[in-house]
């Protein structure tokens, strides 16, 4: 494979003659692969506000914003991160209200059911 | 001993060593699930899981391991939180493979400078099959002196 067939693979789906006319192709692709490099590290943001919006959507729904929320998981010591808070509030529901209950149990909002405080550690 | 401090203070280790698998093995999916630290990064985990992690070192492929650092244990009946670990409780994995990931082509570029440099890169990855989750049956006595010293 030549450079000039190695460039024009990365040139697929480009529109127009960005991806079959060399001189045109080589700047777009050459754009393309900064946006890559750039949008990797942007990815890392964009995944954390996604979580963080989904966080706050999930704990809103019992009643606690998410600055609460985070102010009291880190006053106990919980080092869970929000991209598994946010894998919580979608896929284990009982289990992301146990640590919202925790949380407003601890600020004096609600009063700790009985099972809970057997399990916790 | 100040070294003793040190190392407790740091918490249990992310992962250990403890035998190897020989051939095929198959895992049974329960309902249970653990949120594991494994290097940078935190992971769900279910009985037959693949995890795929930064590469782990010092570890073949067909170890056995035990994750030590288990923030947090689910099952139908019950959550147990850990602050910040769950005390006793770990998830052993088996390693299936040790690999690169696809290459990226780091590209950067100057513009008007004439200068530009490219650059290929392949982050190196571990995966691992979860075969099991203990700390459910945990001793229920925990004084208070422990937990508040754990915590």
């Amino acid at each position: 494979m030549t450079a000039k067939d190695k460039l024009f693979k990365m040139a697929k789906g480009f529109r127009g003659r960005s991806k079959n006319c060399y001189r045109i192709a080589k700047q777009s692709v050459e754009k393309a692969l900064q946006y890559a490099y750039r949008d990797r590290k942007q990815k890392k943001r964009d995944m954390r506000s996604l979580w963080i919006q989904r966080v706050n959507a999930g704990s809103k729904e019992h009643g606690v914003p998410y600055s609460k929320l985070i102010y009291g998981l880190h006053n106990q010591n919980v080092q869970i991160n929000r991209k598994m808070l946010s894998e919580l509030a979608m896929y284990e529901p009982y289990s992301f209200k146990a640590l919202v209950d925790q949380v407003k149990w601890m600020r004096g909002d609600a009063a700790q059911p009985a099972a809970q405080q057997a399990a916790q550690m | 001993m100040q070294a003793e401090a040190l190392t407790a203070a740091l918490g249990p280790p992310q992962f250990e060593r403890i035998g190897r698998v020989d051939g095929r093995y198959s895992v049974k999916r329960t309902p249970q699930f653990a949120i594991v630290e494994l290097g940078p990064a935190q992971y769900k985990v279910s009985p037959d899981d693949l995890v795929i992690s930064e590469k782990l070192k010092g570890v073949d492929v067909n170890d056995r391991l035990e994750l030590g650092r288990v923030l947090m244990l689910g099952s139908r009946s019950e959550t147990i939180i850990g602050r910040p670990h769950v005390l006793g409780a770990s998830v052993t994995a088996v390693v299936e493979e040790q690999f690169q990931d696809a290459k990226v082509t780091v590209f950067k570029k100057r513009r008007r400078k004439n200068s530009r440099r490219t650059m290929g890169h392949r982050q190196e990855l571990t995966s691992l099959r979860i075969v099991g989750i203990h700390g459910f049956e945990a001793p229920e006595a925990e004084s208070p002196a422990a937990v508040a010293a754990a915590a």
